[in-house]
């Protein structure tokens, strides 16, 4: 999975909103030109937790590389056909920043083979370098060269990428994107729709992190379900971090209050809470406890029974006009409350009611098919009276689909997932509905996770 | 004579012209006296069906987004379906709801045991941020739906099913927290909640020098007055249409703990029967002559 970094080379830094930016992507590109806008004081003015990673177009990089180190620049790039190559990568070293080489469209990829084991990065130009807004050449061929000569290089691409040609460098870890995202009325919206796989991604991150340092805590469901929470924090949900009891907000209901890690997540990634409150989970005196408590800002109910959600999101959305989004496991299907909910809401009409699924098929003794088989949930559901719509809860695009929704039903979205997905060794397995991995299990799932990035 | 929870379904008819105010119940519309808000404000009128659990739910989920929500049902089925429910929902969430059980103790009378709640104040007591009421007669229940009303938080009351004497009228003040001391004495004191208050006073007036305090709010508990009780009487009587474990005789043991001798009244470990209100309460012993013979 590719990463994003955004270009900022000709728009103007200050009207940005950084603070935006910073819950999709971890760095910003910054390309210094002989007479462009970004000189070192210029880019010490851009205020932002993103890593600065620029790349110096300009024949004097010796000089430069202190002045925008004290900028805030984390990575310096420069070209590989420069000379003194050596000489400059050490004084780069030496400020105490990260190193990349840049190459060329024309160029060939052997021309790093002195260099590939010194630095960190190799950034590779899919344009003529200093202007934006030009054409895509295909450079792919050069990425699986590069890989090949250090697999721990990271690759970065740079010119005329959109969101097409994505697939076309797919083997790279970063793509930098300039006019592709600024040239549209909401370049904040095109840099989530591009990196929302990636949130996804920090978002099971989290999770292994959170449960592995408690040692003890739900992985399965909170893993299956990291991609539909994304979609509802990042891309749904209407809500104001700096008003949590805005009455004008959308209702997020968590019933199956076991999965809270992948909501917590993304609470604190969207700025409820600091995500410094993430390493706390389950411990004494902290915040963040073990099943959601309405002290935590963004929790509207405490959970952890389960079959109880529905009843209080009916409830909340009877009382208001505002829609009001459950989410119930398949295995609290079995509790009684759950259907005497079900038949409420559709007594009601409550068409503001939207309830998402994890159909996962598992539950903590066994498969749900062994356990208490549920037979065919979208003909029961269609039957107690509601609108239902089955979709891969998996899937990003699948997701925010079928969230679009009105009507005079409620509706239920069946998301099927699959349990602990993005770690090889849980997905599937009811095993790890509440089993907490330890710190040898939360390393590996933390490596996969991280090459799938 | 009327009934607590006409006192309730009256209060909250009143209690109608605030528009926050909604009224739910599980089937039993006219027999918690909610019939006539349900007539006068019939889209604040929520009936769930025969499904407690999700009545509480739905009534935490109706105070979440700002409504007062008033919920009764039979102590039976509320708390006895749905304890969980409050637990969670209600209690932990520290949600505006109000509770109202009707047809609690042996008064219930001829459907029989499983009608007769005589658990529901033990359950309801422990609870964290719950507030327990038990009103001693119409007069009574009224002023505490009102009162309940205007309290931030989760609130239980509990009324019987049988019409019953008055022992307030409507000038009598009425706090929630603040015992009333009906009669002064140092012989013993009798405490007493619920409608059983009456049989209190008859023993009392017939003893003489007899305390007797109206205990109407058993959590948060009036520790003064009981204290004072306990420093002056020689012993302490308790008596309510409950389980002696548990209910308010408990509450006011723990209280009093050794400091003064304490004979709680009530039923004593069992479950109730069917048969007519005024005799199981001779029989399960609630009359006055059982709290003759206590003194």
């Amino acid at each position: 999975m590719i990463k994003i970094e955004p270009s900022i080379l000709d728009i103007d830094a200050s009207k940005l909103n950084f603070k935006k930016i910073e819950k999709y992507v971890e760095r910003v590109h910054i390309d210094v030109v002989p007479k462009g806008k970004y000189t070192p004081t210029a880019v010490k003015r851009i205020r932002t937790e993103l890593e600065k990673d620029v790349h110096l177009m300009i024949l004097d990089v010796e000089k430069n590389i202190i002045p925008y180190k004290n900028a805030g620049a984390s990575i310096i790039n420069f070209n590989v056909m420069s000379e003194n190559v050596i000489e400059k990568i050490k004084k780069i070293r030496k400020a105490g920043m990260k190193v990349g080489l840049a190459i060329n469209p024309e160029t060939h990829v052997n021309v790093l083979l002195p260099f590939i084991k010194k630095i960190d990065e190799v950034l590779v130009m899919s344009v003529h370098p200093g202007k934006g807004g030009q054409r895509f050449i295909n450079i792919s061929s050069k990425i699986k060269k590069i890989k090949q000569m250090n697999p721990d290089v990271l690759i970065k691409v740079d010119g005329g990428i959109k969101e097409s040609t994505l697939r076309k460098i797919k083997n790279a870890d970063v793509a930098i994107i300039g006019s592709y995202i600024f040239n549209k009325k909401k370049p904040i919206e095109v840099i989530k729709k591009l990196s929302l796989k990636h949130v996804a991604n920090n978002v099971r991150k989290d999770i292994i992190k959170m449960i592995n340092k408690a040692s003890s805590g739900h992985p399965g469901g909170a893993l299956g379900m990291a991609d539909v929470f994304t979609t509802l924090y990042f891309d749904e949900l209407k809500y104001d971090v700096n008003n949590v009891k805005w009455d004008k907000r959308d209702y997020l209901v968590l019933s199956n209050g076991h999965i809270c890690t992948a909501l917590y997540s993304c609470l604190a990634r969207v700025g409820f809470f600091s995500r410094s409150e993430l390493e706390g989970f389950r411990k004494t005196g902290r915040m963040l406890e073990g099943h959601p408590s309405v002290h935590i800002p963004g929790i509207e109910n405490g959970s952890g029974p389960l079959g109880i959600g529905l009843s209080q999101a009916a409830g909340m959305a009877l009382g208001s006009s505002n829609r009001v989004f459950c989410v119930v496991s398949d295995g609290e299907q079995d509790e009684g409350n759950n259907w005497e909910a079900v038949m409420l809401a559709a007594k009601y009409k409550l068409g503001n009611l939207i309830t998402i699924m994890d159909r996962n098929k598992i539950q903590l003794s066994g498969n749900t098919k062994e356990v208490m088989e549920l037979k065919n949930l979208k003909k029961k559901y269609l039957t107690f009276g509601w609108n239902v719509r089955s979709i891969n809860g998996n899937n990003l695009k699948q997701i925010k689909k079928s969230l679009q929704y009105k009507g005079k039903k409620p509706l239920m979205i069946i998301a099927n997932t699959t349990p602990g997905k993005g770690v090889s060794f849980m997905e599937g397995k009811y095993e790890w509905h509440g089993k907490a991995p330890n710190d040898k299990e939360a390393m590996k799932a933390l490596e996969e996770l991280d090459e799938s990035r | 004579m009327k009934a607590g929870r006409d006192g309730f379904g009256d209060a909250l008819l009143a209690l109608g012209k605030n528009k926050q105010v909604v009224a739910l119940t599980a089937d039993l519309s006219p027999s918690v006296r909610m019939d006539a808000f349900k007539k006068k404000y019939p889209t604040r009128f929520f009936d769930v069906g025969v499904a407690e659990q999700n009545l509480i739910g739905v009534a935490s989920g109706l105070s979440h987004v700002g409504k007062i929500p008033f919920t009764s049902s039979f102590g039976a089925f509320m708390p006895g379906m749905c304890y969980q429910q409050i637990r969670t929902t209600v209690a932990y969430n520290n949600n505006n709801v109000k509770l109202v059980a009707t047809h609690c103790g042996i008064d219930v009378g001829e459907d029989g045991a499983m009608h007769q709640m005589l658990e529901d104040i033990a359950l309801m007591r422990v609870l964290p941020n719950m507030t327990v009421v038990v009103p001693c007669d119409y007069n009574q229940a009224y002023k505490a739906t009102l009162a309940m009303a205007k309290l931030k938080g989760p609130c239980y009351m509990r009324v019987g099913r049988s019409k019953t004497m008055e022992i307030t009228s409507k000038r009598t003040p009425f706090k929630i927290g603040r015992a009333q001391t009906l009669r002064k004495g140092k012989k013993a004191c009798i405490i007493a909640s619920g409608p059983v208050l009456y049989d209190a006073l008859k023993a009392a007036d017939e003893v003489g020098n007899v305390r007797v305090i109206n205990l109407h709010t058993i959590k948060p508990i009036d520790t003064r007055t009981i204290l004072k009780a306990a420093k002056e009487c020689k012993k302490i009587i308790t008596i309510e249409d409950h389980q002696i474990a548990g209910g308010m005789g408990s509450a006011v043991s723990e209280l009093v703990s050794g400091k003064c001798e304490v004979v709680r009244l009530g039923i004593d470990d069992e479950f109730g029967e069917s048969g007519n209100s005024q005799e199981l309460m001779k029989k399960f012993g609630l009359t006055k002559e059982h709290i003759k013979k206590a003194l």
